[in-house]
C-alpha cells in the first residue's frame, strides 16, 4: 500500500496539480481536502496518514492554527507535517518551522520536484528505522 | 506726484495688474517728494497740511492693491478672503488719514483724541484678522496648542517690552486726559497683538504665492509698529506735529502694503488645494523664534531695569517666571507631537510592510497554478506533446519561473526602500556564506560548463546569513551567466583593514568603465538584451548592493573590457563595536543612489 498524505490547501488549483504531481510521481495516495475543518474531520475519519502537506493562509482556519489543532487531537508526532505557503520572507519560514513542522516548501512550486522535496523533508525528520515513506529520487 | 500714482494705481484695478517694477518706481519717487517736501517745505507754511494730504492717496493706493490682489486670487478662498481684509483695514486706516487732514488742513485744529483715532484703532482687528484666517485652519490640538504658546510667549515678551519702554512710564507720569491716556494705550496695545499674529504666520508654511507679498507686509507691519510707538509717546508729550518724520515712516509703510498688494500672483492650481495642508507645517524655525522674542524681552529689560525707577525687581522676575513656563509647556507639547508622529510613522511603515506582504502572496498564488500545470505538462506526466508543443511549454516554464523571480525581487527592492527589510546579523563563518552559495549556483554553473573555485581565509564576519548568501548568489550567477563555456569563476574571500573583502572574478566580456555605476541601478543591465536572453530580473546586483550595505559593508564592480570583472563588497568583522545589533534597511533616498 502505497504512503498516504493529507493535503490541506483552499486552491482548487492547487490541490489538483499537487495530487498529480504526487501521485503520479511519487506514488503517494493523496486525500485532498480544502480547509482547516475539514483537515481536523478527515485526520479523525480517514487516517491513517504519513504526512499532511498543509497551506498556510486559508480562510477561516489558517495553517498554523490547524497544525495545533491536528496535534491537539492526537496526530502522532510521527506524522509530520509540511508547510507550502506563498509567503517567501525568511522570518514568515523560520516562524513556521518553530512551530513544529518537518519543512517549509514554498509556492510557486515545481511539480516535477515536489515528490522529491516532500520525501527529503520528510526524511530528514524522521527516524530512518521503521520509516515506511518512500526514499527520495 | 500724487496724481501720477493714482493714475498708475488706476490702472492695476482693470485684469492687467501694473508692474511690481513700476509700482516701486512710482512709490519711490513719491516718498522722495514726501521727503523733501517735509525737509525743505517747498511752498513755505504748506509742510504739515501736504504731510497729511499726502498720506491718503498712498493709503488709498495700498487699499486698491490689496482689493485688486483679492480679485486676483479669488479662486484661493483662503488667499481671497485674507487680502480682503487687508483691504478693509488699508480702508479704515485711509478714512483715519483723510478725517486727520481735514481737521489739520480745513478745520486748522488737532484735538487728541479725534474723530479719526477709532478708524485708526479699526485697523488693528481687521489685520489681525486678515492674519489669523491665512493661518488658523483645522489645527491638530498639538498644533493649536503650539500656535497659541508661541503667540502667547510673543505677546508677554513682546508685551513686557511695551510696558517698560512705553506705557509703564506713561501711565505713571500721567497728567492726560483719561480718554487721551486710553487711546494712546490702544495702539502700542494693537500692536503687540499684531506682531504675534504676524510672528505666527511667518512661523508657518505659508502658501507660495503669498512668500513674497508676506515679506512686504512683514516689512509694513513692523514699520507700523515702529511708528505707532513713536506716534503714541509723541501725542502724550505734546511734540508729535502732522508731516513728522513719524508720519514718513507711515507712508513707507503703506508703501509696503501698496507693493504688496502688487507683488500678489495668482495662486497655482495646484497650490489652491494643498495650501491648507501644506499651512499645517510649521517651519523649523518656528522652535526657536519664541526663544529669540523671550531673549531680545530679557536683554532690552534689562537694558531699561537699570534706569528705570518705576518698577521693582520683582516685576522682571515675574515675566521671567512666566516667559519660562511658556516655553516649557510649549516643549512639552512639542515632545508629545513628535512621539505621536513617531508612532504613526512606524504603524505606517508596519502597513507598508505587511501590504507588500499580501501581495506577494497574492501574485505567487496565481503563478503556483500557472506554474504546477505547465511543469507537469512539460514533464509528460500528462502524457507525451508533440515536440513543437513540448518546447512551446518549455518557453512558457521558463517564464513562470522568471516571472516568480521577478515578483521576489521586486518585493526585495520594495522592502528596502520602505526600511522593512530586517536583519537579524549574527558571527558567521566566511566560509559557511562561500559554501551555502556556491552550493545554490553550482548546478547552473554545471549546466554552463563554468568551474566555480573559491579561496577563503579563516574569517568570521556579522551578516544575516540568509541574506549574504542571496547577495553571493546574485553575483556568483551573473559571473556565470557572463562566462563562455569552460571559463572559471572565483570568489574570494580576504582581510581588510577591519573588514572582509569578498570578491567574485569572472573572464567574461567585462563591463565597460562608463557602466560601472550604472550597474547597480534598477533594471539597468550592461546590455538591454540581457534581460531577454540570461533570464535575469535586473534586479539582482541592486538587491545585492542594497544588502551588503544594510551591513554596514560596500559593494563596487572593477572591470577591464574583454578581461572579465570583479565585483568585490565588504562586510564588517565580528566583534566590531560599531554594527548595531539589528540592522534596519536605509531609507528609499539612500537606496536610489545605489
Amino acid at each position: 500500500m502505497s504512503p498516504r498524505v493529507l493535503l490541506v490547501d483552499d486552491a482548487e488549483d492547487v490541490r489538483l496539480i499537487a495530487q498529480m504531481s504526487l501521485e503520479r510521481i511519487g506514488g503517494w495516495t493523496v486525500v485532498p481536502v480544502a480547509s482547516g475543518e475539514q483537515a481536523l474531520q478527515a485526520a479523525t475519519d480517514g487516517g491513517p496518514f504519513d504526512a499532511v502537506l498543509l497551506d498556510v493562509m486559508m480562510p477561516g482556519m489558517d495553517g498554523p492554527s490547524t497544525l495545533r489543532q491536528l496535534r491537539a487531537r492526537g496526530l502522532p508526532a510521527e506524522v509530520k507535517i509540511v508547510f507550502l505557503t506563498a509567503k517567501a520572507q525568511a522570518a514568515d519560514l523560520q516562524r513556521l518551522r518553530a512551530l513544529g513542522a518537518a519543512g517549509v516548501i514554498a509556492k510557486p512550486f515545481d511539480p516535477l520536484a515536489l515528490p522529491r522535496q516532500l520525501a527529503e523533508l520528510l526524511e530528514a525528520s524522521t527516524d530512518p528505522a521503521g520509516s515506511r515513506l518512500p526514499a527520495p529520487r | 506726484m500724487s496724481e501720477r500714482l493714482r493714475r498708475t494705481r488706476g490702472a492695476a484695478a482693470v485684469t492687467q495688474p501694473i508692474g511690481y517694477r513700476q509700482a516701486t518706481v512710482a512709490l519711490i519717487a513719491f516718498v522722495l517728494v514726501y521727503v523733501s517736501w517735509q525737509l525743505f517745505d517747498w511752498i513755505p507754511g504748506s509742510r504739515e497740511s501736504v504731510g497729511d494730504l499726502l498720506l491718503v492717496p498712498v493709503d488709498s493706493a495700498a487699499t486698491l492693491a490689496a482689493w485688486c490682489a483679492s480679485r486676483r486670487v479669488a479662486r484661493s478662498d483662503r488667499l481671497g478672503s485674507f487680502w480682503r481684509w487687508i483691504a478693509f483695514a488699508l480702508a479704515a486706516e485711509t478714512i483715519g488719514d483723510a478725517v486727520q487732514a481735514i481737521y489739520d488742513v480745513v478745520l486748522h485744529r488737532s484735538p487728541y483724541p479725534s474723530l479719526a483715532d477709532p478708524f485708526y484703532l479699526a485697523f488693528y482687528p481687521l489685520l489681525l484678522f486678515a492674519l489669523l484666517r491665512i493661518t488658523v485652519a483645522a489645527l491638530s490640538s498639538d498644533r493649536r496648542a503650539k500656535t497659541t504658546l508661541d503667540a502667547a510667549t510673543i505677546v508677554v515678551g513682546g508685551g513686557a517690552v511695551v510696558w517698560y519702554l512705553v506705557l509703564g512710564p506713561t501711565a505713571l507720569e500721567g497728567g492726560q486726559g483719561v480718554l487721551a491716556m486710553a487711546v494712546s494705550l490702544a495702539f502700542p496695545i494693537g500692536d503687540v497683538f499684531l506682531l504675534a499674529a504676524l510672528a505666527v504666520v511667518l512661523l508657518r508654511h505659508s502658501p507660495v504665492a503669498l512668500r513674497a507679498p508676506l515679506r512686504l507686509i512683514t516689512i509694513a507691519v513692523v514699520l507700523g509698529i515702529v511708528a505707532d510707538v513713536l506716534y503714541g509717546d509723541g501725542q502724550l508729550h505734546g511734540t508729535y506735529t502732522s508731516g513728522d518724520f513719524i508720519d514718513t515712516l507711515y507712508v513707507l509703510e503703506f508703501s509696503a502694503f501698496a507693493l504688496a498688494g502688487v507683488r500678489q500672483a495668482p495662486p497655482d492650481a495646484e497650490e489652491v488645494g494643498v495650501a491648507t495642508e501644506r499651512s499645517q507645517q510649521l517651519s523649523p524655525h518656528a522652535s526657536w523664534l519664541p526663544y529669540l522674542s523671550v531673549a531680545i524681552a530679557l536683554g532690552v529689560l534689562l537694558g531699561v531695569e537699570r534706569r528705570n525707577p518705576f518698577f521693582p525687581d520683582v516685576s522682571l522676575v515675574l515675566i521671567v517666571i512666566v516667559l519660562a513656563v511658556l516655553v516649557a509647556v510649549r516643549q512639552y507639547v512639542a515632545q508629545r507631537e513628535l512621539l505621536r508622529t513617531q508612532a504613526a510613522l512606524r504603524h505606517s511603515e508596519q502597513l507598508k510592510d505587511e501590504f507588500l506582504s499580501v501581495v506577494g502572496h497574492e501574485l505567487r498564488t496565481p503563478l503556483t497554478s500557472i506554474r504546477g500545470s505547465l511543469g507537469l505538462l512539460a514533464g509528460g506526466v500528462l502524457g507525451e506533446l508533440p515536440e513543437d508543443a513540448a518546447n512551446m511549454v518549455a518557453v512558457a516554464v521558463l517564464n513562470t519561473e522568471r516571472l516568480g523571480r521577478l515578483v521576489n525581487d521586486i518585493l526585495d527592492i520594495e522592502r528596502m526602500a520602505a526600511g522593512s527589510l530586517v536583519l537579524e546579523p549574527v558571527a558567521v563563518d566566511a566560509s559557511e556564506l562561500v559554501e551555502q552559495s556556491i552550493q545554490v549556483v553550482q548546478a547552473t554553473a554545471d549546466a554552463a560548463g563554468v568551474t566555480l573555485r573559491s579561496d577563503t581565509a579563516a574569517l568570521t564576519v556579522l551578516a544575516d546569513a540568509d541574506r549574504i548568501v542571496q547577495a553571493l548568489v546574485n553575483l556568483l550567477g551573473n559571473a556565470v551567466k557572463f562566462s563562455p563555456r569552460g571559463a572559471v569563476v572565483t570568489l574570494t574571500v580576504s582581510p581588510q583593514d577591519d573588514d572582509a573583502l569578498f570578491s567574485v572574478r569572472d573572464n567574461g566580456r567585462g563591463i565597460p568603465a562608463d557602466r560601472l555605476e550604472a550597474i547597480f541601478e534598477r533594471f539597468r543591465q550592461v546590455d538591454a538584451s540581457d534581460a531577454r536572453e540570461k533570464g535575469g530580473t535586473g534586479l539582482g546586483l541592486p538587491i545585492a548592493r542594497g544588502i551588503v550595505e544594510q551591513h554596514n559593508g560596500h559593494m563596487w564592480a572593477e572591470s577591464r573590457a574583454g578581461q572579465g570583472s570583479t565585483f568585490r563588497f565588504t562586510l564588517p568583522l565580528a566583534g566590531e563595536p560599531r554594527t548595531p545589533a539589528r540592522m534596519r534597511a536605509r531609507p528609499l533616498e539612500q537606496l536610489a543612489q545605489v
